[in-house]
């Protein structure tokens, strides 16, 4: 079966293929555009989408908003 | 290594002279100090000298291999020197066989865009062509499950040409 792919950059759908078969997203081949591979995995592997954010955010450094909430115990 | 698990193993049977249930005889490899270290049976044999044979092996038998013995073979859990199966025996297609310690995702990501047994090309924007299985793509995307699952004919040519992406802010 062949599948015509136009609408993305080569580049960015071989590290889509390959995050579906190694689980890992290959930081390497994707050059930083991780905003962009993003957008590919929202369309083509949308329930990996939360897991591909969090990776990245990660990366980052960065902490989500809603994830600095700290729950003090009640004396 | 979980202690109950079973590795199965698949292997062309070149003959048909094949008995079933025989267990399996592991040699040492000639040179080194390894010895037989894995018990098993083997599972019924096809007879028509065609199918792959399997052959399972639960590890309660496997030992961790000495650092000496991983400076010679790498990091795996144990080896397999040579099956045998009576009077004609795997040696020329298990000459040595590791079990490694990857996972199932390191086995999947080294079939990524070879060539064997795929089903699936990708022809892409700059005529590079990508590799794949239908397999993994169906049960890794639910955008490619419907996809394969509307286009189950053979042979058909789908394109992917819509280009609006959905904008993306952080």
């Amino acid at each position: 079966m062949e599948i015509e792919v136009t609408d993305v950059d080569p580049n960015l759908f071989q590290v889509l293929v390959k995050y579906f078969y190694s689980d890992v997203v290959d930081t390497v081949a994707l050059g930083g555009n991780y905003r962009d591979f993003a957008n590919v995995i929202s369309k083509y592997g949308k329930e990996h989408y939360t897991r591909i954010l969090e990776d990245y955010l990660i990366t980052k450094g960065t902490t989500p908003s809603i994830m600095r909430y700290v729950i003090h115990d009640v004396p | 290594m979980p202690p109950d698990s079973t590795f199965t193993f698949g292997g062309y049977y070149p003959t048909n002279d094949t008995a079933s249930n025989e267990s399996l005889i592991i040699n040492p490899v000639e040179g080194t100090a390894l010895k037989p270290r894995i018990d098993g049976s083997a599972v019924p044999l096809p007879r028509d000298g065609t199918a792959a044979a399997l052959v399972s092996i639960t590890n309660s038998a496997l030992t961790e291999l000495s650092p000496e013995e991983e400076k010679i073979f790498g990091p795996c859990s144990a080896v397999v020197l040579a099956f045998g199966t009576g009077s004609c025996n795997f040696v020329g297609d298990f000459d040595l066989l590791l079990i490694n310690n990857g996972t199932k995702a390191d086995e999947l990501s080294y079939n990524f865009n070879k060539e064997d047994f795929h089903d699936v090309v990708f022809k892409l924007r700059d005529n590079k062509l990508l590799y794949a299985h239908k397999v993994v793509l169906y049960c890794r995307s639910e955008y490619f499950r419907e996809l394969l699952e509307t286009a189950k004919a053979r042979n058909k040519i789908i394109m992917l040409t819509c280009s609006k992406l959905t904008q993306i802010i952080y």
